[in-house]
Order: C-alpha cells, then sequence, then structure tokens
C-alpha cells in the first residue's frame, strides 16, 4: 500500500512529465473555448516534446507514490512522448481534410500519453491498472473519433468491447494476487509463487497479450487497425504496443513463474512469428498488412521477454516503434481525403509517382523485414544473439522469410506494377515533413551507430 | 597522404554507394540530359573505383569498433585471395553499365541507384572481415538484385525476383542463426562477444554443433553459389534479368558462394569441413553433369549458359571440397574464369538479343557470315568455358580435376566427363547459331566499336589467365597455403 510520506524535491521533480502532460490537457480544454486549432496544437506539441526531453534528460531510479522512475521507463516514456510528437504533426492537416479537427484528438491522445507513462513507471498492479485503463479508454474514444463513418464505429465498439473484457481479466488477476500475497506491489510479486498466485499472474498475463494484440487474443488488431484514422492507427502500432510491452516485462521481471508457463509464452511467440507473417502475405488492404505484420513484431518482443534481456527488448521497441511511425505517416499522408490509396490496387506505382515518400516508404518496410544495415536489423540482431534457445531462433529466422515476402510484395507493388488511374499530388505539409525527417533521422542513426542507444540503455 | 591511403578500402567500398545517393538527387536537367549525365556519372565513378583498385596495396586491413557491446567491429581486409575477387568486381561493374546504355532506357536513375548500391554491396561482401559486417553487405545485396531484375526484367520477371529473394533469404538466415552462437560461443569462452572472424577462428566447438554450424554457413554459400540441387532459382533469374542483371548475376553474385566457402566455412570449421567432403564432392559431380546434362537440351540461349553456370560452379564445389591446396587453387581460378566467360556469354546473348528479339536457338542459323565479329567473341568465350587450353577455363579445370583425383578419384572421373558434354552443348550451340542456313539475314548487323570495346576486358582477361597464371597463383599462394594449415591441423586450437 501506498505511504503518506514527505516527499523530496528529487521525488516531485520525477513527475515533472506526468504533470505537465496533463496540465497541457487542462490547458487545451480552456483553448478550446475560442475554437482555434493551432494553439492547442502547439501546447499539445510542447508538452509531447518536453516529455521526451525531460526524459531523456533523467537519471538515476526515482522511486514516489508507488511509480518507480527508472532508465529503462524513462526510454520508453520518451518513446510513446516522441509517438504522441509525430502523430500530432502528421495528423494536423488528415483532420483537416476529414473535417474532423477537434480539441478532443489532442485532450485525448495527451490523456493516452499520460496513462502510458503511469504504465511504465508503475511498481504497483493498481497503478498500473490506472495506467492501462487511462491509455485504452482514451484511445477507444479515439478510434472511434470520425463517427460519421461506419468503419470507425465499428472498431472501436469491438474494441470496447474486448478490451473491456480484458481489463475483467486484468482485474480479477490482480484480486487473486492479493489474495495470495496481500499486496498490490511488484515487490509482492515474487512472493505470489502458490498456485493462487500462478493464476492470477495467468489472468494478468492474458490482459497484457491483449493489450499487445498476441495470440491467441490478436483477433481485434487487423479489425481496429483497419477503422481506426491512419495516424492514430500509427500511434496504436508504436505507442500503444511499445506501453504494453514494456509494462508486460516489467511484471514478469518481478515474477518467478513456472517452465509451463514459459512454454505459453513460447507458444504465443511462435503463433504470433508464423501467423502475423503468414497472414501478411494475403492482404490486399495495406493497414490490415501493417496489423499482421505488427502482430508478427510483437512475436519477436515475446521471444525477447523469452531471452529475458529487458534492454534488448527495450530496443526492439524503440526500432519497430520508429520505423512503424514512418510508415504510418506515410500512409498518412497518401491517403486521400476518402481514406483511398490504402489498397494494394490503389497504391501500385505508389513509389514511382512520389520518388521521396516512395523511397522513404522502402527504407521503413525494410527496417520493419529487418533488413541490414537498417535498425529493424540490428534490434532482431541483438534480440536473438543472447537468447539460449537456438531452434527457437531458427525458427523465428525462418518464419521471418515469410515476412521478407510479405513486405517484398509491397515493394513490389510499389515499383514494379503499373500505377492505375491517375494518382493525385501529394503535398507535404511542413509539420509532416518535419515528423517525418524527425523519424529518418532517428532510424539512420539507429542504424549506423546503434551502439548510442544500447548506452543509452544501459544508463552511461 | 597517409590517412588516405589507409582509408583506401572503405573508400573503394562506399565511393558507389556515395554517388548512388547523389544520383538520386540528379533532378532539374532536362529528361535525356539528365540521363546522358547519369550513365556517364555512374560510369566514370565505377572507373574510378576500378583505378583506385588498381593502387590497392595486396595485404591491407582496416578496423574499428562499431558496436562494442556486441563484438562487433567494422573491419574490412584484402589479402592474395580477396584481392581477385575484388578486381573482378571493379571490372565488371563498368563493363555491365556501359553495356546496359543502350538497352535501359526507361527509369535510368532508379537503374544506376540500383547498379552502384549493389557494387557496394558486392565489394563489402569480399573485403568484409567480421561476420556481422560481412552479413549486411551480404543482405543488402538482395534488394539492389531485386530491383534490377524486378523492374527491367522480361515478363516473369516478378516471380523470378521474388524467387531469387527467397532462396537466398532462407540460407542467409540459417547463416546468421549460425553467427549468433559463434558470438555467443567466443562471449562465453572469451568473456567478450566479438563477430571478428580472426577471433572467431579461436572459438573452440564441440564437433556436432560444429557440424550443424557448418552446414548453416554451407547451406547459405551452396544456395548462392548455386549446386545442385538449390541452383533452381538460377534459370528463372537469368532469364528474366536484363543482360546486366546476369552479368552480374554469374560473375560476380555466384562468386560469393564459393567465396564464402574458402573464406568464412572451412576455416571456421576444418572438422566438419573433412566431414562433409564426400556429400560435398558428390554434389558438386553431380552438379557438373546435371548442368551440362540439362544444357544440352535447352532451347533458349540464356537458360543454355545458365545451366552451364551451374554445371562449371559444380565444377568448383568440387574442387572446394577435395579440400586440397591445389583443386582449392582451380577452384578459384575457375571462378575468376566463369566470371570472364559466362560474362562475356551473357552480352553476347544479350547483344543477339537487342538485334533479333529472341532467344531461341532454332531461330538463328549462318551467323557467321554476317556477323564475323561476334562469332570470333563467341567462339572465344565458348571455348574458354568448354576449357581449351590456352584459355583461362583449362587453368582452372585441370587443376580441379588433378586435386580432386588425388582425394576422390572416383569423383574426379565423373567430373571429367563433363568436358566431353560440355563441348556438346557448346559446340552443339555455336554450331547452330553460327553456321547452316542464315535465318532473318536483314537484322544480322555485326558489332559495333562499342560492343567490341565491351567484350575486350573479357577476352584479355580469359588470355591473360591462360596464358600467364603464374602471377595470379603468385598472389594467391599464401592464403591458399593459411587454408591448408587450417584444414590439416585443425585451426588454430588444435595445432
Amino acid at each position: 500500500m501506498v505511504e503518506i510520506q514527505a516527499l523530496s524535491i528529487e521525488q516531485l521533480l520525477a513527475l515533472r512529465p506526468l504533470a505537465v502532460t496533463i496540465i497541457a490537457v487542462l490547458i487545451i480544454m480552456m483553448l478550446a473555448l475560442w475554437q482555434s486549432k493551432w494553439p492547442s496544437l502547439l501546447v499539445a506539441l510542447s508538452a509531447s516534446a518536453f516529455v521526451v526531453i525531460d526524459s531523456l534528460s533523467g537519471a538515476g531510479t526515482v522511486s514516489v507514490f508507488g511509480l518507480q522512475f527508472d532508465v529503462l521507463s524513462r526510454i520508453v516514456s520518451a518513446l510513446t512522448g516522441f509517438a504522441a510528437f509525430v502523430t500530432f504533426l502528421v495528423s494536423f492537416r488528415y483532420l483537416d481534410q476529414k473535417k474532423e479537427q477537434h480539441p478532443e484528438y489532442q485532450i485525448l491522445l495527451l490523456l493516452s500519453l499520460a496513462g502510458m507513462q503511469l504504465m511504465n513507471a508503475a511498481a504497483d498492479l493498481m497503478l498500473l491498472f490506472i495506467g492501462i485503463e487511462l491509455m485504452s479508454l482514451s484511445i477507444y474514444v479515439l478510434v472511434a473519433f470520425a463517427r460519421s463513418r461506419r468503419a470507425c464505429c465499428e472498431a472501436a465498439i469491438k474494441y470496447f468491447l474486448l478490451g473491456s473484457v480484458a481489463s475483467a481479466f486484468f482485474l480479477y488477476g490482480m484480486s487473486f494476487i492479493f489474495g495470495a500475497t496481500g499486496s498490490l506491489a511488484f515487490t509482492a510479486l515474487a512472493k505470489a509463487n502458490g498456485y493462487l498466485g500462478y493464476l492470477g499472474i495467468g489472468l494478468l498475463t492474458v490482459g497484457f497479450l491483449f493489450k499487445m494484440g498476441a495470440p491467441p487474443f490478436q483477433m481485434w488488431v487487423p479489425d481496429v487497425y483497419e477503422g481506426a484514422m491512419v495516424p492514430l492507427t500509427g500511434f496504436m502500432a508504436s505507442a500503444v504496443k511499445a506501453a504494453s510491452v514494456f509494462a508486460f516485462v516489467r511484471v514478469l521481471t518481478s515474477c518467478t513463474m513456472p517452465d509451463y508457463f514459459w512454454d505459453l509464452i513460447r507458444f504465443a511467440a511462435i503463433a504470433a512469428i508464423f501467423l502475423g507473417n503468414a497472414v501478411a502475405l494475403t492482404q490486399t488492404r495495406l493497414k490490415r498488412f501493417f496489423a499482421y505484420s505488427s502482430i508478427a513484431h510483437t512475436g519477436y518482443m515475446l521471444l525477447g521477454i523469452l531471452g529475458g534481456s529487458s534492454s534488448a527488448i527495450i530496443v526492439y521497441l524503440v526500432v519497430y516503434s520508429v520505423a512503424s511511425l514512418g510508415v504510418f505517416s506515410i500512409l498518412t499522408l497518401m491517403s486521400g481525403p476518402d481514406d483511398s490509396l490504402l489498397t494494394s490496387l490503389e497504391s501500385a506505382g505508389f513509389g514511382r509517382r512520389h520518388p521521396v515518400l516512395g523511397g522513404l516508404m522502402s527504407l521503413f518496410v525494410l527496417s520493419l523485414s529487418g533488413m541490414p544495415p537498417l535498425a529493424g536489423f540490428f534490434g532482431k540482431y541483438q534480440l536473438f544473439v543472447f537468447l539460449q534457445d537456438r531452434t527457437l531462433v531458427l525458427f523465428a529466422m525462418l518464419a521471418s522469410t515469410l515476412g521478407l515476402a510479405a513486405y517484398v510484395r509491397l515493394l513490389i507493388n510499389f515499383y514494379m506494377k503499373e500505377p492505375i488511374g491517375v494518382m493525385s499530388r501529394v503535398r507535404t505539409p511542413v509539420g509532416a515533413f518535419f515528423a517525418l525527417s524527425l523519424v529518418l533521422g532517428l532510424m539512420l542513426h539507429m542504424s549506423f551507430f546503434p551502439d548510442a542507444l544500447i548506452r543509452l540503455i544501459s544508463g552511461l | 597522404m597517409a590517412s588516405y591511403s589507409s582509408h583506401l578500402l572503405s573508400l573503394l567500398v562506399f565511393l558507389p554507394a556515395a554517388a548512388a545517393f547523389l544520383g538520386l538527387g540528379a533532378r532539374g536537367l532536362g529528361l535525356l540530359r539528365r540521363d546522358v549525365a547519369l550513365w556517364y556519372g555512374s560510369l566514370f565513378v565505377t572507373v574510378l573505383t576500378f583505378g583506385l583498385g588498381m593502387m590497392l596495396s595486396p595485404n591491407s586491413e582496416e578496423k574499428y569498433t562499431w558496436i562494442p557491446q556486441l563484438g562487433v567491429s567494422y573491419a574490412l581486409s584484402l589479402d592474395g585471395l580477396s584481392v581477385w575477387f575484388v578486381l573482378l568486381t571493379l571490372l565488371v561493374m563498368p563493363i555491365a553499365l556501359f553495356a546496359s546504355m543502350h538497352a535501359i532506357r526507361d527509369r535510368v536513375a532508379e537503374y544506376c541507384f540500383h547498379m552502384l548500391l549493389l557494387e557496394t554491396a558486392v565489394l563489402g561482401s569480399f573485403l568484409a572481415a567480421d561476420m556481422f559486417l560481412f552479413y549486411v553487405f551480404w543482405e543488402v545485396m538482395l534488394v539492389p538484385m531485386l530491383f534490377i531484375i524486378g523492374i527491367y526484367g522480361g515478363k516473369e520477371r516478378l516471380f523470378a525476383s521474388m524467387k531469387f529473394v527467397l532462396f537466398t533469404f532462407v540460407g542467409s538466415a540459417c547463416m546468421l542463426v549460425s553467427i549468433m552462437v559463434l558470438v555467443y560461443m567466443h562471449k562465453l569462452q572469451f568473456g567478450v562477444p566479438s563477430s571478428y572472424l580472426p577471433d572467431l577462428l579461436r572459438v573452440h566447438g564441440a564437433i556436432i554443433p560444429s557440424r550443424l554450424l557448418f552446414s548453416a554457413f554451407a547451406l547459405a554459400f551452396l544456395i548462392k553459389m548455386p549446386c545442385f540441387p538449390l541452383h533452381t532459382w538460377l534459370p528463372d533469374a537469368h532469364v528474366q534479368a536484363p543482360t546486366a542483371g546476369s552479368v552480374i548475376l554469374a560473375s560476380l553474385l555466384l562468386k560469393l558462394g564459393g567465396y564464402g566457402l574458402v573464406r568464412i566455412a572451412f576455416p571456421l570449421f576444418p572438422e566438419a569441413a573433412h566431414f562433409f567432403q564426400p556429400l560435398g564432392m558428390a554434389l558438386g559431380a553431380t552438379a557438373v553433369i546435371y548442368g551440362a546434362w540439362v544444357a544440352i537440351v535447352q532451347t533458349d540461349m540464356k537458360k543454355l549458359v545458365a545451366y552451364s553456370s551451374v554445371s562449371h560452379m559444380g565444377a568448383v564445389v568440387l574442387g572446394l571440397f577435395a579440400l586440397n591446396s591445389i583443386a582449392m587453387a582451380g577452384s578459384i581460378a575457375q571462378m575468376i574464369s566463369h566470371g570472364f566467360a559466362t560474362g562475356g556469354l551473357f552480352l553476347i546473348v544479350g547483344m543477339i538479343y537487342e538485334r533479333f528479339h529472341t532467344r531461341e536457338i532454332a531461330a538463328f542459323g549462318g551467323l557467321a557470315r554476317s556477323m564475323p565479329k561476334m562469332a570470333f567473341f563467341l567462339v572465344l568465350m565458348t571455348f574458354a568455358s568448354v576449357a581449351l587450353p590456352g584459355t583461362s577455363g583449362f587453368v582452372g579445370e585441370f587443376l580441379i580435376l588433378l586435386g580432386a583425383w588425388q582425394t576422390m578419384p572416383v569423383y574426379a572421373g565423373i567430373a571429367a566427363l563433363s568436358a566431353i558434354f560440355g563441348a556438346v552443348y557448346m559446340l552443339k550451340w555455336i554450331e547452330r547459331i553460327l553456321y547452316g542456313q542464315a535465318k532473318s539475314p536483314s537484322l544480322a548487323v555485326d558489332l559495333s566499336h562499342r560492343e567490341i570495346l565491351i567484350l575486350l576486358p573479357f577476352t584479355l582477361g580469359i588470355f591473360w589467365l591462360g596464358l600467364m597464371p603464374g602471377s595470379f597463383f603468385h598472389q594467391l599462394e599464401p592464403s591458399i597455403l593459411k587454408m591448408q594449415f587450417f584444414l590439416t591441423t585443425g585451426g588454430y586450437h588444435h595445432g
């Protein structure tokens, strides 16, 4: 239980990013009175930029109110903040086009960012649950944001119903853990080693697998990714996934589980990699394609969890999220006013019509496929290099052949198929251009100087 | 100048890539002028790299730490073995670019980009002395080749490019796992991870894992070579690729398989190499005969040359797995010779195709009369291909058979039959198209000066290696002896 005690300045300051996010939400709420879109964008941007910079400049481990800020949690916070920053920039004109430019968009996105920060830092299951719910509820509403479109509402209802069941599992699991140990702090998880405790952690795992979109609870991913607005899908594929995976890692590293539990995780990982890659191969809609590819990547992250190195998983998360952000930023730019151009037929010849965007897209896609020298390869390499189970690695590598086939199919579609009809000119707004350059620069930096990221994570 | 010459290897590797990205930015000029600028710019860069290559000193190395946490270093090294493959690459690339100037009219900027990127990747693979770096270059090669086949190829180009990528990738995936295990074993035995090849050579391995690891490497390299029965991607890729793509594929990419075996797989796992020797030699001998037989019945000229490649590469596998210095030197000579002769054959087939727009052997006849210059070069390349004494092919094949005979006479005997079959398919082919009744004579225009210029370097190469192989083997000798040391003593840790 959280005890009230005197707070040091250091502890208070550790809460800065969270506080700034919440204050930004309040400011945007008030700005909404004037119905002017620019100020709220500026506030949202500065808040998320602050989260990134402040998280990266923090050092050491600080505990406050059942939250524990350490190097890893700060990096994931910075990553989610970066994802929010890019999403704000990229979605601005998109929302204008869709006539959905409302301050609630920024408010909800910032709220989910606050939820993620809670999740990343939580050292207590109750706070973790609050974080997850804050994130999820904001995302449910955001998925339904374009409420005039059927697909959006359908996706939101699916996501909400299934998500609530997952939350119920999570809460039920917490109750078992509380029953077994009498505490909800992560430190107590190690004591949850009776059947009651295992049951509790197993139920928590169900909730996490759902949030991450890993088999056997991945069914919602393609539908929700397909229905949600494109920039939001990018946010879900990067930030939401990163925060969920990292929270799962934090829980698992605090508890001691029997072997059969790890067998289950192994099963989920293999299923995710195989299913994600194989089904992605058959997709004709780009958003569904990336939904399945994200399921496959969840599988690689689960393999990383089996490997037991948190820093390797974080590197993979960062590398994967950055590439996903790039992909979805470009998808946002290329989706016309009616979200067209997002099927393989309509996007044929994309790389020829738009050499720059197409070239960037291929870079991000190749990074996702794990093609060296791009960062994605490095992420995979360092995830696998110290993983003991070599047959598992071999399987994962062979399954990624399927994945490569899927990504290559995409490139073939972009460069080797003749364009059908007239493809509208894509004008890249300054903000989106800036965001894309940031994402690209980050990816290239991680590709050629991967040691910098590792050094950052090991806290040197 | 000291710093300049000490970075010569990096300069060599990355100059084409830098030019490739520079070329992508070339906009604004008129379309036609831009294409001309791109062609001559790329050509200039490849010739410049060739000039730089001439200044290389045969034993140079560059090494920097890249990712210290994982023991990855950026290490390039050049020795008597890699120098020949590097020079071959430097020679083939300008020829390939020059040869495609007339054939490629559309999307020139992308073409030059991919060709230059490919040169960087191939050079990097031949020079890398760190397994991580090697794998990076090895994989990067796939992407430009995918685009070259997929954009500029024939009717079935999408299928062929996909097949090429997937076949190669399955092999590389196994190889990557093997590399990871080696890095991990180095960490277990020496406390720090390392993927630097000379470091890995010191890793002790138990027999069974080292055999498994060897098979993973061998799989990757034998797919790339390609060795029967893993060769099925090659005819598709060759037939669909544009002329320059076929030349690069045959002259350079296939060589990486053989080079990888000699440079990486054999020294790392000498015991496993001996264990798999019978299998390797059997596969090689089978491939020699199989490739030749299949080539006999081909009706498409490019397919015929492609299957002749399978046969020649079979001989290389046979020679390498003989595991003695004679056969190994022969295999390396055979690879270089194959680079000249088969590259030349693909160029000539491309030139014929540009005139007649068909590659069906039955559609030709009597070309010797209307195209005497072409006939001269074709006969010459064919002779080199069937290993006529005095040409480069003879040197390689003779040494391979000689060395293989010392280890396993049976396979050497079988492979020696290929001299007959090779003569059958090659001579039958040129007899049919060069002599007899002339068909569609109006299209038969003899080679231009430009085309002769394209073929000349390969011709000189064939005679140089065929008549004066001394300098070649002189350079090669130390590397072969070092290899012999590894194979007989079982590496550092047993010696």
